[in-house]
């Protein structure tokens, strides 16, 4: 079970996320909780490439590869972004108190928590990042 | 992403509708109010199906915002996948979380932003937070006597020209006119809060004149032949808040406020002058409906309020006049179980008489007048009754004015207090 999408950069693109991610969590039987996951992991990676990704407004962004193949959800995001890789950013401490939060690095935090292993590679002038969920039946 | 807003008991409830993305936080924080210092606001999440870090950082942009302001962020109902993310997140222990947003705005109403001076009372009428503001002496100022309108007994002689105060809360009967002629017909019962006079001329209208002093180009003086201004500063700025389901009777309202004055206030002397601004569940008003001129004296002549003249003389409300609107009150209570041997008890009779219409009590006589407005924004979360009134005046729109009757019920409102040490002749006259 797969399915593929592409994003331009502008956030307006978010709104087709939902029926994408949905779609693919009905073929594939994810769960409400999974696809709440998916949902959240999808945008905040894409939302992180429009922002900072040097694309320009408009132009073609970002791929993203979603695969249920037994038992595991793969969530692969492929942009031609300047280079960067999420995996490396510190984790925000979120036992600070509120005046002193830091506003960014919450979404990469949030898809580390809600994935199972996460990997990043430049290839072929691409930054791409995998990440791997284990599914519960 | 759709915001919905709406006052509920004093507390702004912000209800967040679809989707806090990164695209919908966006949309959020343009439709979002900015929030008022020392307000409350409640984010009501039944309707939030989804939530992102761009939605955590919309809600802690609004804490940081609020919490600059003195003013508090709650959130309620929030779904459960939401509450996973705000777990994630850490802004769980940040934002407190409510089942509802009913019980959200009990918390909030309850809660002092600085948490320190104010004391809470919990009555069968509902809950009473205590803030100090001054502790000046109040008084009771008053003019002619309310004696002279019962006994429909004013005559040009006994009328004064009362200048207009722009800070004056006050209440009485009288007219505008720049003649004998012209005002002794007219008289009818006044209110004064606000920066707004609002009178109810005898003239068969039943309509009330509304005016604005402050924006009139000449200076008003109101012809009076009872009045009495509450003077000397507010003692204490109330937050009331009626039990859930039941609200409470200007009656009860006065009365827990006297027992609670016995047990917390040692210079009590059974006598309070209040301003309220009242959310009203419903009114129930009065109004003299001929000037209680010499000359209209009732031909059996007894008073006005007697059984036999009560009808003719007093339109009084059998059903609720109007259902929730905002009232800016001004009035005064003598506590007759109380000691009152520290106040004049002649000029106490000046004030105080028994209207047939409320229920007739052997422990409280109350004095009420009353200006209702529909629309009125939200209390503003100050401890300052002029500030809060001035607001409703402005940004309201006027319904009506009244002698209120004391079965009047209200849902919550903003009172503020006046310890009355002393009730004096008025001799601030024009």
């Amino acid at each position: 079970m797969n399915a593929t999408a592409d994003f331009v950069s502008d956030r307006a693109e978010l709104e087709k996320l939902e029926g994408f991610t949905a779609d693919f969590a009905a073929k594939a039987g994810l769960s409400d909780k999974d696809l709440f996951a998916l949902q959240i992991i999808v945008e905040e990676l894409v939302t992180n490439v429009i922002d900072y990704g040097g694309v320009p407004a408009g132009e073609h962004a970002v791929h993203v590869d979603l695969i249920l193949e037994d038992g595991e959800m793969t969530i692969c995001l492929t942009d031609r972004g300047k280079e960067y890789n999420p995996l490396l950013r510190e984790d925000p401490d979120t036992t600070l108190p509120a005046e002193q939060r830091p506003i960014g690095g919450l979404g990469v935090h949030f898809c580390k928590k809600l994935t199972d292993a996460q990997d990043y590679e430049r290839r072929d002038g691409c930054n791409v990042l995998t990440l791997r969920k284990n599914i519960s039946s | 992403m759709k915001i919905e807003l709406r006052s509920e008991q004093g507390v702004n409830v912000v209800k967040l509708v679809g989707r806090l993305d990164g695209f919908g936080a966006k949309e959020a924080e343009k439709l979002l109010p900015p929030v008022a210092p020392g307000s409350a606001v409640v984010f009501d999440c039944s309707d939030l199906s989804y939530l992102s870090s761009a939605g955590v950082r919309f809600l802690l942009t609004a804490h940081h915002a609020a919490a600059s302001g003195d003013a508090v962020v709650a959130l309620s109902a929030v779904q459960p996948y939401c509450v996973s993310v705000l777990e994630m997140s850490g802004l769980a222990g940040i934002i407190p979380i409510y089942a509802s947003p009913g019980e959200a705005m009990n918390e909030l109403q309850h809660r002092s932003a600085d948490g320190t001076s104010a004391e809470k009372c919990e009555m069968e009428t509902g809950v009473f937070i205590f803030h100090p503001v001054s502790s000046t002496a109040g008084t009771i100022d008053i003019l002619g006597e309310v004696g002279n309108v019962i006994d429909c007994a004013i005559t040009e002689e006994l009328v004064v020209g009362k200048p207009f105060f722009e800070t004056e809360y006050s209440l009485g009967v009288g007219a505008l006119g720049a003649k004998p002629d012209d005002y002794l017909p007219l008289m009818g019962e006044a209110i004064m809060v606000a920066g707004a006079m609002v009178w109810l001329p005898t003239d068969g209208n039943n309509t009330p004149d509304y005016m604005i002093p402050r924006k009139a180009s000449t200076s008003v003086v109101m012809q009076t032949g009872f009045n009495a201004s509450i003077r000397g500063g507010f003692n204490e700025f109330v937050k009331f808040t009626a039990a859930p389901g039941r609200p409470a009777s200007v009656r009860d309202i006065y009365r827990a406020l006297f027992d609670l004055a016995k047990k917390r206030r040692p210079e009590y002397r059974g006598v309070l002058g209040l301003a309220m601004r009242a959310e009203i569940h419903e009114a129930f008003g009065a109004g003299i409906m001929k000037s209680p001129v010499l000359s209209n004296r009732p031909a059996n002549g007894k008073m006005i309020t007697d059984p036999s003249n009560y009808d003719a003389w007093f339109e009084s409300d059998k059903t609720p006049r109007n259902q929730g609107t905002t009232a800016l009150i001004c009035g005064a209570g003598e506590d007759l179980t109380a000691d009152l041997s520290r106040i004049d008890q002649e000029l106490l009779r000046r004030m105080f008489y028994i209207n047939l219409a409320n229920k007739a009590s052997q422990d409280e006589v109350l004095h009420n007048h009353a200006v209702f407005f529909r629309n009125a924004p939200a209390p503003g979360g100050t401890r300052d009754m002029d500030v809060e009134m001035r607001r409703v005046v402005d940004e309201g729109e006027f319904v009506d004015m009244r002698h209120l009757l004391d079965q009047t019920t209200i849902k919550s409102a903003l009172i503020a207090v006046s310890y009355v040490q002393e009730v004096r002749e008025d001799t601030r006259v024009g």
